[in-house]
């Protein structure tokens, strides 16, 4: 499977979810990629990473534009950093929760041992 | 393996929803707050954003109109009151919905449960003073009103709307941050908040320190250091022919000796809160037209306390600024007339003696018996800690603040607390009555509901009428009457009765042409009423006189100017009497140069400019030489007024009694704090008078990143534009009479009170400069729709 597709697969539908549920959704959906999709453990995390990453990224650099970086001054003076580290650091939380969720649901489906097997 | 991966996953998903310490400050919960999706990022209002087209709210009879200006400024246009309050009520809550939620609470004492142990002892001072109780008492009132109940009910539910339809993504970002949620709105909040403007403007006196003053000085000595009118001063309405009623009287105790009831007040309102207004007969302006000015000096918070808006219905259409929770406008015009408000510093606090029977302070002696003491079991929540549940004894004087034990000093403990801020308040009334003035004799019965806080309110009329009238419910007092503790066993002591309405301080129409007031003394020795307040203002109230005199031909833009007047009267004086004081033989080649630096400033506080961080650091060295003897007693007596110790510094023989009672050499002493002060100074890195004063405006919640420092405003606390530090002119506000009137304003903020909207502090630039934004006097919706203005439409 390519892993462009792996990515699609969680960037779009946790883009979906997330009008409704809370963040936490970005996890249930990686999870529930990395299940179904089983890409291998590298290619989860990685590309499950990326896309929250991605997710979480564009959407906050998108609003941040479009606010002309009023409010991420503001909070990045309140987190002791500048306004695009505040992207970066959604960016990387986006990561933190797909990546470990990914791999996690690949791992559920494709256990260590069975893959050594394999 | 996956149950390892189980584990972390699950654990960074509770770790990121979780609210976590860090270096004692709580985190709000990372992953929601960070979430683009409903997080912080959601507060961020694209630079170009469009108010929606429609909305609905339900219970409107008829659709509002609301039209959004350049500023930002909504224009409600209704078809009925109710209508039009309910939309108010929503779109405050639009612009403000934490801050309103946030200042209720304060009124309340209910912070803790926000911000947890810190604020326990700020909540429970609240509740001892009785600010749920003065609220429950003007509620009551209010709703009895068969106009006012359904308005306030429709405010409330406009509010109310707004909070049903959010979701966690639509909170305001302060929400967030603090990691809590809006509570319902209620009419009862709203008289939290008037209750909370009642204590900022009200709650603070000197009795207990007076009573002290007067068994440790003396009563003549007293009466140098803390005079209750001292020569000089310029009252708010001055006697100028006998006052057309005949007063009231009261019977005064057969003998009172105030030190025979000696034996609270932690949380102190800022005693410095005020403001200056003033208004210009047509006789003495360019255009024939009356002029009106108002500037109200309060902490500086974002968001801005004052929000402008337009409110307008068939039987009237009003222009100007409100606070969240209030029906109506305070501070504004119609097409008839103009008003504005300054603080009128008057006794309306006082403290009593309370006589206990036994060490079970379960009766207490009133007039010959002994009465039960009431408890108020008072219950705070604490978040994330214990319930405080704290007790009250309630006497019919009012609560008592302090227990035994619980007095920063114990000379404050045991006293009950009498202040208007219990009494019931009709001021919303009187608001709504303002609101649709069309003459003075409208506006004088307007007023005859407006309770507390007592205000200077000034008046201008498109026919030409100007006036002042200090305005508020007094008690009547005996000379002396609570000036210093009273006997709570006393019925003497009581609180007898209320001035009549009738004999309200008041002019109208002068012949010097105008009316002004600035927190001074309301009235001279010629009103037949006796009126006391230990922090009155000495300098700005001269000042305006002074330049208003001397202004034949006045124009709306010099009373901007006249706002803006950095011109540091104190200093003027001080410098006066201190620098014949000064050997100069004795000073340093630098220091020589730094006083004939002052000796030649024009004592106008320029930010670019130091002279007046030098001034300023020499004034607070001259006090505390002088006056630290009167600190070093076991209750601190404070300091006399800076124009009591200019006084005092120019009179050959009122020093002379002061360097023999506090036993100090006034030269020396004036050498020695000029060379403290430039030593001060220096140590400091030579600041400005910008960095020095550092004008700044700060969050409400006392978040830094949400504040902003440093601004570059001229100016001092004792200057007309009395900007010292984290408080100054929160709004500036000019009218000009004419048909219909034309009015500017400023505002030391925004309209918005979202930390990520361009509104929420876009006028503050302009607020520390000379220029003024015309506001925008619809006429109806179809005048926004010409000037291309966004409309939203409220429909039912």
């Amino acid at each position: 499977m390519r892993p462009i597709v792996f990515l699609l697969a969680i960037l779009l539908p946790a883009a979906l979810v997330g009008l409704w549920l809370p963040f936490w959704s970005l996890s249930i959906v990686a999870l529930l990629a990395g299940f179904a999709l089983r890409p291998g453990p590298a290619r989860a995390f990685l590309w499950g990473g990326l896309a929250g990453g991605l997710l979480w990224g564009l959407l906050a650099w998108r609003i941040d534009a479009a606010n002309a970086q009023v409010l991420s001054t503001r909070i990045g003076h309140l987190f002791g950093v500048g306004a695009t580290a505040m992207v970066a650091l959604t960016a990387l939380a986006g990561f933190m929760l797909a990546s470990t969720a990914a791999l996690l649901g690949d791992t559920l489906r494709t256990p260590p041992r069975k893959r050594r097997r394999r | 393996m996956a149950v390892l991966l189980f584990a972390l996953v699950v654990a960074l998903n509770v770790l990121l929803s979780l609210r976590l310490q860090v270096g004692g400050n709580a985190l709000p919960p990372l992953g929601r707050f960070l979430s683009p999706q409903e997080g912080f990022w959601c507060a961020a209002e694209p630079t170009d954003a469009q108010p929606p087209a429609e909305l609905t709210l339900r219970g409107l009879e008829e659709p509002v109109q609301m039209v959004w200006d350049e500023s930002g400024v909504p224009h409600l246009f209704a078809a009925n009151d109710r209508d039009l309050y309910r939309a108010q009520g929503h779109v405050v809550a639009t612009l403000r919905l934490w801050q309103m939620d946030f200042i209720a609470r304060a009124a309340a004492g209910r912070i803790s449960e926000v911000v947890g142990g810190q604020a326990v002892e700020f909540d429970r001072m609240q509740r001892r003073k009785g600010m749920v109780t003065g609220a429950e008492a003007s509620l009551r009132a209010l709703m009895a009103d068969p106009v006012m109940a359904p308005l306030l009910e429709a405010y409330a539910d406009g509010v109310n709307q707004h909070i049903r339809g959010l979701r966690y993504r639509d909170l305001p970002l302060e929400y967030k941050l603090l990691h809590h949620r809006p509570e319902e709105w209620s009419p009862l909040r709203s008289a939290l908040i008037q209750q909370y403007m009642v204590e900022n403007l009200s709650g603070w006196d000197r009795d207990v320190e007076d009573t002290y003053a007067l068994q440790a000085l003396g009563p003549e000595l007293l009466d140098l250091l803390f005079p209750e009118r001292p020569p000089g001063v310029a009252p708010v309405v001055p006697t100028t022919t006998p006052w057309p009623f005949v007063p009231e009287t009261i019977a005064p105790p057969p003998a009172y000796d105030p030190l025979a009831v000696l034996a609270a007040d932690s949380l102190r309102s800022d005693p410095t809160n005020g403001s200056n207004n003033w208004a210009v007969h047509g006789s003495r302006t360019t255009s024939g037209r009356p002029l009106l000015a108002n500037d109200t000096h309060l902490g500086l918070n974002f968001p801005s306390i004052w929000i402008p808006i337009q409110l307008a219905n068939p039987d009237h259409r009003v222009f100007g600024f409100t606070l969240p929770g209030a029906c109506g406008v305070i501070i504004g015009h119609n097409e008839h007339a103009a008003w504005g408000v300054t603080n009128a510093p008057r006794d309306t606090r006082d403290h009593y003696r309370i006589t206990w029977r036994d060490a079970r302070r379960l009766e207490y002696r009133h007039d010959g018996r002994w009465l039960p003491v009431e408890h108020r079991v008072e219950r705070i929540a604490v978040r994330d800690g214990e319930e405080v549940i704290d007790s009250v004894r309630i006497t019919l004087h009012g609560p008592v603040l302090f227990d035994e034990g619980q007095g920063e000093v114990p000379q404050r403990e045991g006293l009950a607390l009498r202040w208007m801020g219990h009494e019931p308040s009709m001021t919303q009334k009187a608001l709504y009555l303002i609101n649709r003035v069309r003459s003075y004799d409208d506006h004088v019965e307007a007023l005859r509901w407006f309770h507390t806080p007592a205000q200077n309110w000034v008046f201008a009329a498109t026919d030409g009428t100007i006036s002042m009238r200090v305005t508020g419910r007094f008690p009547n007092k005996w000379r002396g009457q609570g000036r210093f503790i009273l006997d709570g066993a006393d019925l003497a002591h009581r609180w007898q009765g209320f001035l009549p309405y009738e004999h309200t301080l008041a002019e109208r129409d002068p012949e010097r042409g105008h009316v002004s007031s600035a927190n001074q003394h309301s009235s001279d020795e010629g009103y037949p009423y006796w009126t006391y307040n230990g922090h009155v203002e000495y300098y700005r109230n001269r000042r305006i006189h002074q330049l208003l005199d001397g202004m034949p031909a006045a124009r709306p833009e010099d009373m901007m100017t006249l706002q803006h007047d950095g011109f540091d009267l104190r200093s003027e004086e001080a410098l006066q009497a201190l620098l014949p004081l000064v050997d100069t033989t004795l000073l340093q080649d630098r220091e020589r140069a730094l006083l004939g630096g002052l000796r030649r400033w024009d004592r106008v506080c320029r930010a670019k400019g130091t002279e007046a961080a030098l001034m300023h650091l020499w004034a607070d060295e001259v006090m505390i030489a002088l006056w630290d003897t009167l600190q070093q007693f076991p209750l601190p007596l404070g300091n006399p007024t800076g124009y009591n110790t200019v006084r005092i510094l120019a009179d050959t023989s009122l020093r002379a009694t002061v360097e023999q009672a506090l036993g100090i050499r006034i030269t020396d002493m004036a050498l020695n704090s000029f060379r403290g002060a430039v030593q001060r100074w220096t140590n400091a890195g030579s600041p400005t008078w910008r960095q020095h004063n550092n004008a700044r405006v700060t969050h409400l919640a006392r978040i830094p990143a949400l504040g902003r420092e440093q601004l570059p405003v001229d100016g001092a606390g004792t200057a007309v534009n009395a900007q010292r530090g984290g408080h100054g002119p929160s709004q500036r506000f000019v009218v000009e009479l004419s048909s219909p009137p034309r009015a500017w304003f400023q505002l030391a903020g925004g309209v918005s009170g979202n930390p990520g909207s361009v509104r929420y502090d876009d006028l503050l630039d302009e607020w520390s400069t000379l220029r003024y934004r015309e506001v925008r006097f619809l006429r109806d919706a179809e005048e926004g729709d010409a000037l291309a203005f966004p409309r939203t439409v409220l429909r039912p």
